[in-house]
Protein backbone atom coordinates (compact mmCIF):
# COMPACT_ATOMS: atom_id res chain seq x y z
CA UNK A 1 0.00 0.00 0.00
CA UNK A 2 1.18 3.46 -0.97
CA UNK A 3 0.84 6.31 1.73
CA UNK A 4 1.96 9.63 -0.49
CA UNK A 5 0.62 12.14 1.33
CA UNK A 6 -2.95 11.18 2.56
CA UNK A 7 -5.23 7.63 2.64
CA UNK A 8 -5.90 5.41 -0.56
CA UNK A 9 -8.99 3.03 -0.19
CA UNK A 10 -9.19 -0.08 0.01
CA UNK A 11 -12.15 -2.85 -0.34
CA UNK A 12 -12.01 -5.70 1.64
CA UNK A 13 -14.71 -8.35 2.03
CA UNK A 14 -14.99 -10.57 5.26
CA UNK A 15 -17.24 -13.78 5.99
CA UNK A 16 -17.08 -15.24 9.68
CA UNK A 17 -19.25 -17.83 11.51
CA UNK A 18 -20.61 -16.95 14.98
CA UNK A 19 -21.46 -19.60 17.06
CA UNK A 20 -24.98 -21.02 16.40
CA UNK A 21 -26.23 -17.70 14.39
CA UNK A 22 -24.48 -16.86 10.88
CA UNK A 23 -23.16 -13.59 10.94
CA UNK A 24 -21.61 -11.87 7.42
CA UNK A 25 -19.83 -9.17 7.53
CA UNK A 26 -19.52 -7.69 4.26
CA UNK A 27 -18.85 -4.80 2.27
CA UNK A 28 -16.36 -3.75 4.60
CA UNK A 29 -14.50 -0.65 2.66
CA UNK A 30 -11.54 0.56 4.64
CA UNK A 31 -9.80 3.85 4.74
CA UNK A 32 -6.36 2.71 6.24
CA UNK A 33 -5.70 1.36 9.50
CA UNK A 34 -7.07 0.88 12.92
CA UNK A 35 -3.88 -0.21 14.67
CA UNK A 36 -0.66 1.06 12.74
CA UNK A 37 1.53 0.52 9.99
CA UNK A 38 2.35 -3.10 11.48
CA UNK A 39 5.24 -5.41 9.78
CA UNK A 40 4.08 -8.04 7.90
CA UNK A 41 3.56 -11.03 9.33
CA UNK A 42 4.72 -10.66 12.94
CA UNK A 43 1.76 -10.43 15.66
CA UNK A 44 2.38 -7.52 18.19
CA UNK A 45 0.29 -5.73 20.68
CA UNK A 46 -1.57 -2.70 19.93
CA UNK A 47 0.64 0.22 19.85
CA UNK A 48 -0.48 2.82 22.13
CA UNK A 49 1.12 6.01 21.73
CA UNK A 50 2.48 7.11 24.58
CA UNK A 51 1.54 11.04 25.02
CA UNK A 52 3.66 13.45 27.24
CA UNK A 53 1.69 15.98 29.22
CA UNK A 54 3.55 19.41 29.59
CA UNK A 55 1.58 20.31 32.75
CA UNK A 56 3.94 21.84 35.30
CA UNK A 57 6.61 23.81 35.11
CA UNK A 58 5.28 26.86 33.16
CA UNK A 59 5.63 30.46 34.01
CA UNK A 60 3.71 33.01 32.43
CA UNK A 61 4.23 36.97 32.21
CA UNK A 62 2.49 39.82 30.23
CA UNK A 63 4.21 40.99 27.26
CA UNK A 64 4.00 44.62 28.11
CA UNK A 65 6.68 43.52 31.16
CA UNK A 66 8.75 42.23 28.73
CA UNK A 67 11.68 43.57 26.08
CA UNK A 68 12.30 40.88 24.70
CA UNK A 69 10.54 38.93 21.49
CA UNK A 70 10.08 35.27 21.39
CA UNK A 71 13.49 34.09 20.05
CA UNK A 72 15.02 35.39 22.81
CA UNK A 73 12.27 34.10 25.52
CA UNK A 74 12.12 30.60 23.63
CA UNK A 75 15.95 30.11 24.53
CA UNK A 76 17.46 27.69 26.83
CA UNK A 77 19.23 30.51 28.55
CA UNK A 78 16.33 33.33 29.15
CA UNK A 79 16.10 33.57 32.77
CA UNK A 80 11.85 34.37 33.52
CA UNK A 81 12.66 36.78 36.62
CA UNK A 82 9.33 38.04 38.07
CA UNK A 83 7.39 35.49 36.08
CA UNK A 84 4.14 33.74 37.79
CA UNK A 85 4.40 30.25 38.11
CA UNK A 86 1.58 28.19 36.18
CA UNK A 87 0.29 24.87 35.43
CA UNK A 88 -1.08 23.95 32.06
CA UNK A 89 -4.16 23.72 31.26
CA UNK A 90 -5.15 27.41 32.80
CA UNK A 91 -6.22 31.03 31.54
CA UNK A 92 -4.03 33.76 32.18
CA UNK A 93 -6.07 34.85 35.40
CA UNK A 94 -6.49 31.77 36.34
CA UNK A 95 -2.83 31.10 37.34
CA UNK A 96 -2.99 34.15 38.60
CA UNK A 97 -5.70 33.51 41.43
CA UNK A 98 -3.63 30.23 41.76
CA UNK A 99 -0.65 32.02 42.66
CA UNK A 100 -2.77 34.61 44.98
CA UNK A 101 -2.02 37.67 43.00
CA UNK A 102 -5.94 38.05 43.37
CA UNK A 103 -8.60 36.95 45.27
CA UNK A 104 -10.86 33.92 45.10
CA UNK A 105 -12.91 35.42 41.75
CA UNK A 106 -15.82 32.90 42.83
CA UNK A 107 -16.18 34.32 46.44
CA UNK A 108 -18.72 37.78 47.26
CA UNK A 109 -17.86 40.31 44.41
CA UNK A 110 -13.78 39.56 44.10
CA UNK A 111 -14.12 39.19 41.07
CA UNK A 112 -14.69 43.09 40.22
CA UNK A 113 -12.04 43.82 42.37
CA UNK A 114 -9.16 42.51 39.66
CA UNK A 115 -8.02 45.13 37.32
CA UNK A 116 -9.73 45.08 33.98
CA UNK A 117 -12.95 44.11 35.11
CA UNK A 118 -14.83 47.29 34.85
CA UNK A 119 -17.12 46.72 32.54
CA UNK A 120 -20.97 47.46 33.14
CA UNK A 121 -22.25 44.49 35.37
CA UNK A 122 -24.97 42.14 33.10
CA UNK A 123 -23.13 43.23 30.02
CA UNK A 124 -21.68 40.61 27.45
CA UNK A 125 -18.07 41.44 28.02
CA UNK A 126 -17.15 39.13 25.51
CA UNK A 127 -18.96 41.77 22.96
CA UNK A 128 -16.87 44.58 24.05
CA UNK A 129 -13.41 45.72 24.07
CA UNK A 130 -11.20 45.60 26.92
CA UNK A 131 -10.91 48.67 29.04
CA UNK A 132 -7.94 50.72 27.97
CA UNK A 133 -6.10 50.13 31.13
CA UNK A 134 -6.99 46.33 31.46
CA UNK A 135 -3.49 44.18 31.51
CA UNK A 136 -5.29 41.34 29.65
CA UNK A 137 -5.58 43.52 26.79
CA UNK A 138 -1.86 42.64 25.33
CA UNK A 139 -0.73 39.03 24.72
CA UNK A 140 0.55 36.87 27.74
CA UNK A 141 3.47 34.66 27.70
CA UNK A 142 3.32 30.93 28.56
CA UNK A 143 6.91 29.52 29.08
CA UNK A 144 8.21 25.83 29.92
CA UNK A 145 11.11 23.63 29.16
CA UNK A 146 11.65 20.00 29.01
CA UNK A 147 13.59 16.95 27.72
CA UNK A 148 12.77 14.45 25.23
CA UNK A 149 12.60 11.14 26.84
CA UNK A 150 15.20 8.12 25.14
CA UNK A 151 12.09 6.32 23.02
CA UNK A 152 11.54 9.81 21.05
CA UNK A 153 14.88 9.78 20.18
CA UNK A 154 15.30 9.17 16.35
CA UNK A 155 11.79 9.82 15.75
CA UNK A 156 9.39 12.12 14.54
CA UNK A 157 7.96 14.33 17.38
CA UNK A 158 5.14 16.24 17.62
CA UNK A 159 3.63 18.90 19.57
CA UNK A 160 -0.13 19.11 20.34
CA UNK A 161 -1.73 21.85 21.40
CA UNK A 162 -5.93 20.67 22.40
CA UNK A 163 -7.14 24.43 22.70
CA UNK A 164 -5.24 27.68 22.96
CA UNK A 165 -7.92 30.73 23.83
CA UNK A 166 -7.60 32.45 21.39
CA UNK A 167 -4.02 33.11 19.12
CA UNK A 168 -0.76 32.70 19.75
CA UNK A 169 2.87 32.56 18.48
CA UNK A 170 4.45 29.48 19.35
CA UNK A 171 8.10 29.45 19.64
CA UNK A 172 10.44 26.68 20.01
CA UNK A 173 14.28 26.59 21.04
CA UNK A 174 14.51 30.47 19.46
CA UNK A 175 12.93 29.54 16.21
CA UNK A 176 8.81 30.59 15.38
CA UNK A 177 6.80 27.33 15.02
CA UNK A 178 3.69 28.96 14.17
CA UNK A 179 1.99 32.07 14.12
CA UNK A 180 -1.11 33.94 15.44
CA UNK A 181 -2.49 33.23 11.84
CA UNK A 182 -2.38 29.48 11.84
CA UNK A 183 -2.98 28.86 15.75
CA UNK A 184 -6.43 30.42 16.76
CA UNK A 185 -9.26 28.64 18.18
CA UNK A 186 -10.59 26.97 21.48
CA UNK A 187 -11.78 23.27 20.37
CA UNK A 188 -9.49 22.30 17.42
CA UNK A 189 -6.55 19.63 17.71
CA UNK A 190 -3.36 21.78 16.52
CA UNK A 191 -1.63 18.92 15.30
CA UNK B 1 2.80 20.41 14.46
CA UNK B 2 5.82 18.36 13.56
CA UNK B 3 8.77 19.91 15.46
CA UNK B 4 11.45 16.99 14.47
CA UNK B 5 13.59 19.33 13.51
CA UNK B 6 13.49 22.53 15.83
CA UNK B 7 13.61 20.23 18.72
CA UNK B 8 16.81 18.70 20.58
CA UNK B 9 16.92 15.22 21.21
CA UNK B 10 19.46 15.34 24.13
CA UNK B 11 19.18 18.06 25.51
CA UNK B 12 16.86 20.73 26.93
CA UNK B 13 14.45 22.60 25.15
CA UNK B 14 12.51 25.69 25.73
CA UNK B 15 8.74 26.10 24.43
CA UNK B 16 7.44 29.70 24.64
CA UNK B 17 3.99 30.80 23.82
CA UNK B 18 2.34 33.81 23.31
CA UNK B 19 -1.20 34.45 23.44
CA UNK B 20 -3.48 36.85 22.75
CA UNK B 21 -6.73 37.15 24.51
CA UNK B 22 -10.47 37.27 21.87
CA UNK B 23 -11.84 39.76 20.48
CA UNK B 24 -15.31 40.72 20.17
CA UNK B 25 -16.72 38.97 16.84
CA UNK B 26 -13.99 35.87 17.78
CA UNK B 27 -15.72 32.55 18.08
CA UNK B 28 -14.45 31.85 21.59
CA UNK B 29 -15.30 30.98 24.88
CA UNK B 30 -18.32 32.91 26.28
CA UNK B 31 -20.15 33.62 29.19
CA UNK B 32 -23.57 34.83 29.78
CA UNK B 33 -25.39 36.87 32.98
CA UNK B 34 -25.35 34.16 35.34
CA UNK B 35 -21.22 33.56 35.63
CA UNK B 36 -19.41 37.06 34.19
CA UNK B 37 -16.54 36.76 32.21
CA UNK B 38 -12.96 36.97 34.11
CA UNK B 39 -11.11 40.57 32.79
CA UNK B 40 -9.40 38.48 30.57
CA UNK B 41 -11.76 36.73 28.44
CA UNK B 42 -10.37 33.27 29.80
CA UNK B 43 -7.17 34.08 27.93
CA UNK B 44 -4.62 31.02 27.82
CA UNK B 45 -3.53 27.74 27.44
CA UNK B 46 -6.97 26.19 27.63
CA UNK B 47 -6.63 22.60 27.46
CA UNK B 48 -3.53 20.58 27.26
CA UNK B 49 -0.45 20.34 25.46
CA UNK B 50 1.55 17.21 25.01
CA UNK B 51 4.38 15.51 22.86
CA UNK B 52 3.87 12.29 20.94
CA UNK B 53 6.96 10.68 18.89
CA UNK B 54 5.59 8.67 15.89
CA UNK B 55 7.51 6.46 12.73
CA UNK B 56 7.29 7.96 9.42
CA UNK B 57 3.62 7.51 8.84
CA UNK B 58 0.59 8.20 11.41
CA UNK B 59 -2.54 6.79 11.60
CA UNK B 60 -5.14 8.93 13.51
CA UNK B 61 -9.08 9.57 13.87
CA UNK B 62 -10.40 6.25 13.00
CA UNK B 63 -13.70 5.46 12.92
CA UNK B 64 -15.90 2.70 12.09
CA UNK B 65 -19.27 3.16 10.63
CA UNK B 66 -22.14 0.75 10.70
CA UNK B 67 -25.17 0.12 8.59
CA UNK B 68 -27.23 -3.20 8.85
CA UNK B 69 -29.69 -4.77 6.00
CA UNK B 70 -33.38 -4.21 7.26
CA UNK B 71 -35.27 -5.68 8.38
CA UNK B 72 -33.30 -8.91 8.43
CA UNK B 73 -30.25 -7.67 10.93
CA UNK B 74 -28.13 -10.46 9.08
CA UNK B 75 -25.70 -8.48 7.41
CA UNK B 76 -23.60 -5.29 9.00
CA UNK B 77 -21.45 -3.33 6.46
CA UNK B 78 -19.20 -1.81 8.37
CA UNK B 79 -17.20 1.41 6.62
CA UNK B 80 -13.66 2.26 8.48
CA UNK B 81 -12.10 5.27 8.16
CA UNK B 82 -8.83 6.62 9.79
CA UNK B 83 -6.36 9.17 8.07
CA UNK B 84 -2.93 8.38 7.43
CA UNK B 85 0.19 11.01 7.46
CA UNK B 86 3.10 10.93 5.76
CA UNK B 87 5.77 12.72 7.87
CA UNK B 88 8.60 12.79 5.26
CA UNK B 89 9.12 13.93 1.73
CA UNK B 90 8.87 10.32 0.05
CA UNK B 91 6.60 7.72 -0.51
CA UNK B 92 5.73 5.35 1.91
CA UNK B 93 5.04 1.62 2.00
CA UNK B 94 3.87 -0.49 4.22
CA UNK B 95 1.11 -2.86 5.49
CA UNK B 96 -2.04 -1.50 7.00
CA UNK B 97 -3.22 -4.09 10.15
CA UNK B 98 -6.79 -3.56 11.11
CA UNK B 99 -8.42 -5.53 14.18
CA UNK B 100 -12.06 -5.36 14.50
CA UNK B 101 -14.87 -7.25 16.12
CA UNK B 102 -12.48 -9.76 16.38
CA UNK B 103 -10.63 -9.84 13.13
CA UNK B 104 -7.86 -9.58 11.76
CA UNK B 105 -7.19 -7.34 7.95
CA UNK B 106 -4.18 -6.87 6.26
CA UNK B 107 -3.76 -5.32 2.95
CA UNK B 108 -0.20 -4.03 1.71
Amino acid sequence: MLASNWARKLTVCVTRNAHAKRLVVGSLILLLSLTAFAQTGRERTLPQPAKLFLRKGWTIQSSAQINEKGDVISANKFRPRSWYPATVPSTVVGALVDDKVYPDPLAGKNLRLIPGCSYPIGANFSNLPMPEDSPFRVSWWYRTQFQLPASYHGKNVWLNFEGINFRANIWLNGQQIATSDQIAALFASMN
Amino acid sequence: MNISKAVRARELNTLAVEVFPPEPGDLAWTWVDWNPMPPDKNMGIFREVYLASSGPVTVRYPQVVTHFDLPSLEKAHLTVNAEAHNATDTDVSGTVDVRLAGMRLTQE
